[in-house]
């Protein structure tokens, strides 16, 4: 179901209206159904690998929670491993490893192949399999006591403001708030949190998706664009990605205040960035916390000397890649981004100081903020991109004539262009501290108008094209 | 308590501040001339002339009316002044024979027989003596019958919507082609929604501007295969309960003989409609497929100006004749 249908302005009613009028138990497999309903309106049959994984985390728990014996929490917390990456090993990369092994025979002048099955990638699947898995490891590593309720743990992997592209959140954080008993729903929540659904509504249906109606005209004629097209065409992703995944978690983010759950923030203005280890850090930070906690420290982090920090990260990041879908074009986005990361780490170590003393701030940060935000584009070629083919083609374009307007002349390129100038314009203003995020302290009219404002907004300026948020499909 | 009311009293607000916008919005809206053949036309969407989402305008007592319900024949993109349509021809023409007859052109460039159904039922709104459909089988086929209405690119689907449009169609139509979006309803009814590709196109898009006339195809054009046109009993559906019931003069429409591959779907297509005819008196069927040599085509379908001349005058005896009749 998605947040931005009218199936799901009928579903979100109903199940606030049970979430207010139950109590205990009740409130909570009313929300656990609903949560199913959720995730298996578009196929119902998806709901299975979701009880799969519940059931699997909520056994491995329990048993994690019984025994002291070493052997045997190996044993279990295996099993969750192999359980959980196998579901996703199956549903999203036997396709892709079947390919990657016919190219490789292929190379090697073999002649033979593997069947490659085509299985539909079940929604979200990536991020339930990551928070059912933390779960497990934290119960492991004694961090976190196992869940002895079975309806709080379903509603755990399955809570639906948050199910399908995240935040990826760590039972940690979440399950004691949907253990706790409903408490009052405070009018500034309540208006924040409604406030944030529309916001999040608006950037997606007006922003992210007239971007994403221009990024598919220059994605699709790489060959006849001209540089200044393909440039604009890039940065017009960049925000469109940026947008449409930072709406999916304003829209969670509210939903869940409204719920009274808090779930994590998954974004700080990222393109402000200063180098791309911040990017990092503002950028889905869910899931790169997420990898820092369970892959990057357990490989040795940055403990281990300057070359094994490097290919940690390589590693961390070439996995994130992969994460993100089964093709090469996000491998080689990952491992892009981890070369980035293990340069900075470098030039932090040497020359970087050097620089911080030496440039005054309003020369270097300005600077090493658009470094950051082009180091990024060019990663964002790759994500984009159908195939590696592709994304070379789309690089070797910008050795046209850059002097070409032509191009830009035309009103879907306008529009883009004036959308990119006010998203520039927005973080302008929020690098200069303009901005803040006043909501909570406005009174209930000034919420009212706000909330017009936006839904005004909505219907006068959406885009023609009913996109699905981009991170659906990871 | 005191949060819920918060929630309800911020909600109003909301409420007031979007009304007002739809209030500005709908007195700020253009109200396009129903008779003009040099309204605006909506590039984005690829519409045609936006009249039949007017309200309909007083009828003289002794005009003649004539609805075409047609593709991009009768559009004539490649050039800047509607005039040159075969429609305004015939309208000319007729005129001419001294008649006080107007041609309502509702071509619909890309338009799925499920557009023209919808439009079928709002033309009999303006009570015509003749309604003159001219079409193929491309438009007709049965994935037109089976696909969603949101899927056509113009904005005829906004009809679906109108509960004046909805009463006249089957309600096995309406389910086929999904008229029940919320979505849709919103579009048909919010003027601000109508605004917005006003703000995203420049204002001379907005005017004629002729396209490039396509060249000659080097590959000739495949016509999927077709035998179910029961998007044509859709269309004819409100025009036999219209009162009183105009006059249909169903036109399998000239096509470039050297554009396509194999024309036997736009002879089955122009075989149901002679069913047609056969069938109810009230329904004439002529076969144009072969009229017109190649020379005077754009591309495999779009008539040259003359053609469009050549077109209404061949159209004339029938449609004549159908205004005796009546």
């Amino acid at each position: 179901m998605l947040f931005n249908s009218f199936v799901f302005a009928a579903f979100a009613p109903l199940a606030f209206a049970g979430h207010f009028l139950l109590r205990g138990a009740a409130r909570r497999w009313w929300l656990v159904v609903a949560s199913w309903v959720f995730y298996g309106w578009a196929n119902p049959w998806y709901v299975l690998l979701l009880w799969t994984s519940t059931i699997l985390d909520f056994f491995v728990g329990q048993r994690l929670g019984a025994t002291d014996d070493p052997r045997r929490r190996r044993l279990w917390i295996t099993a969750s491993l192999v359980g959980n990456l196998g579901l996703l090993a199956v549903f999203k990369y036997t396709g892709f490893f079947a390919r990657a092994g016919n190219d490789l025979m292929a190379a090697l002048g073999l002649d033979w192949s593997l069947p490659v099955p085509e299985l539909v990638l079940p929604v979200g699947i990536s991020f339930y399999t990551f928070q059912t898995l933390s779960y497990s490891i934290d119960v492991y590593r004694r961090q976190l006591e196992p869940e002895r309720d079975f309806s709080t743990f379903a509603l755990y992997v399955a809570f639906f403001p948050q199910l399908v592209a995240g935040p990826i959140e760590r039972a940690t954080h979440l399950v004691h708030q949907l253990r706790r008993e409903r408490r009052h729903l405070a009018r500034p929540e309540a208006l924040d949190g409604l406030g944030r659904v529309f916001w999040g509504l608006t950037k997606k249906v007006v922003f992210a998706d007239w971007f994403s109606v221009y990024v598919e005209q220059v994605f699709s004629n790489v060959h006849q664009a001209t540089p200044l097209e393909l440039f604009l065409g890039i940065n017009a992703f960049a925000f469109q990605i940026y947008l449409d995944f930072s709406a999916y978690s304003d829209i969670a983010i509210g939903l869940g205040r409204l719920l009274g759950v808090e779930l994590m923030e998954n974004f700080r203005w990222p393109y402000l960035a200063r180098n791309i280890a911040e990017f990092w850090h503002r950028w889905h930070i869910s899931l790169s916390t997420w990898l820092r906690d369970y892959l990057y420290i357990p490989l040795g982090g940055s403990r281990r000397g300057r070359w094994k920090t490097v290919r940690n990260v390589l590693i961390v990041m070439f996995l994130g890649g992969l994460w993100h879908g089964a093709n090469y074009t996000y491998v080689v986005w990952g491992l892009w981004i981890g070369a980035a990361l293990a340069l900075h780490r470098l030039w932090s170590e040497t020359l970087g100081k050097t620089v911080e003393r030496r440039v005054p701030a309003p020369v270097r940060v300005p600077l090493a903020v658009l470094a950051t935000y082009v180091t990024m584009l060019a990663a964002w070629v790759f994500f984009r991109a159908p195939d590696l083919g592709s994304a070379l083609d789309y690089f070797a374009g910008f050795g046209g004539d850059w002097a070409d307007v032509t191009g830009l002349d035309t009103p879907d390129a306008r529009r883009t262009m004036a959308f990119l100038a006010v998203a520039v314009l927005a973080h302008l203003a929020r690098g200069l501290g303009w901005v803040r995020r006043p909501t909570a302290h406005w009174p209930t009219w000034a919420h009212g108008v706000f909330w017009g404002l936006l839904v005004t907004a909505m219907a006068l300026l959406h885009a023609p094209v009913g996109e699905k948020f981009i991170y659906f499909q990871f | 308590m005191r949060t819920a009311r918060a929630l309800v009293g911020a909600a109003l607000v909301g409420a007031l501040v979007f009304l007002g916008a739809e209030a500005t919005a709908r007195r700020v809206a253009p109200t396009p001339d129903p008779s003009s053949y040099d309204a605006p036309r909506n590039p984005y969407f690829l519409r045609a002339w936006p009249e039949y989402t007017a309200p309909r305008p007083p009828r003289p007592a002794d005009e003649e009316r004539i609805v075409v319900l047609t593709n991009s024949q009768g559009y004539l993109r490649e050039r800047a002044d509607g005039r040159e349509t075969w429609p305004a021809r015939l309208e000319e023409f007729l005129r001419a024979r001294g008649r006080n007859a107007q041609v309502l052109n509702w071509a619909v460039p890309g338009a799925s027989g499920a557009e023209l159904a919808l439009l079928a039922a709002r033309a009999v709104e303006h009570r015509p003596e003749v309604v003159l459909v001219v079409s193929y089988s491309e438009n007709f086929g049965p994935f037109w019958r089976r696909k969603e209405i949101s899927f056509a690119r113009s904005d005829v689907p906004e009809l679906a919507y109108l509960p004046e449009v909805r009463r006249r169609l089957p309600a096995s139509f309406l389910r086929s082609v999904d008229a029940y979006e919320p979505l849709g309803w919103l579009q048909a009814h919010l003027t601000l929604m109508d605004l917005r590709s006003r703000l995203f196109e420049w204002r001379e898009r907005w005017t004629f501007v002729p396209v490039e006339p396509k060249r000659p195809p080097e590959r000739k054009l495949v016509l999927h295969e077709a035998r179910n046109f029961a998007l044509l009993a859709d269309l004819l559906h409100p025009l036999a309960r219209a009162r009183p019931r105009p006059r249909v003069l169903l036109v399998a429409m000239p096509l470039n003989p050297e554009g396509f591959e194999d024309l036997a779907p736009a002879a089955a297509f122009a075989a149901a409609c002679r069913t047609w005819a056969e069938r109810a008196d009230w329904i004439t069927a002529r076969d144009a497929t072969h009229l017109f040599p190649a020379d005077v085509y754009y591309g495999p379908r779009h008539f040259r100006p003359e053609a469009h001349r050549a077109f209404a005058e061949w159209l004339l005896p029938d449609v004549e004749r159908l205004l005796d009749e009546r």
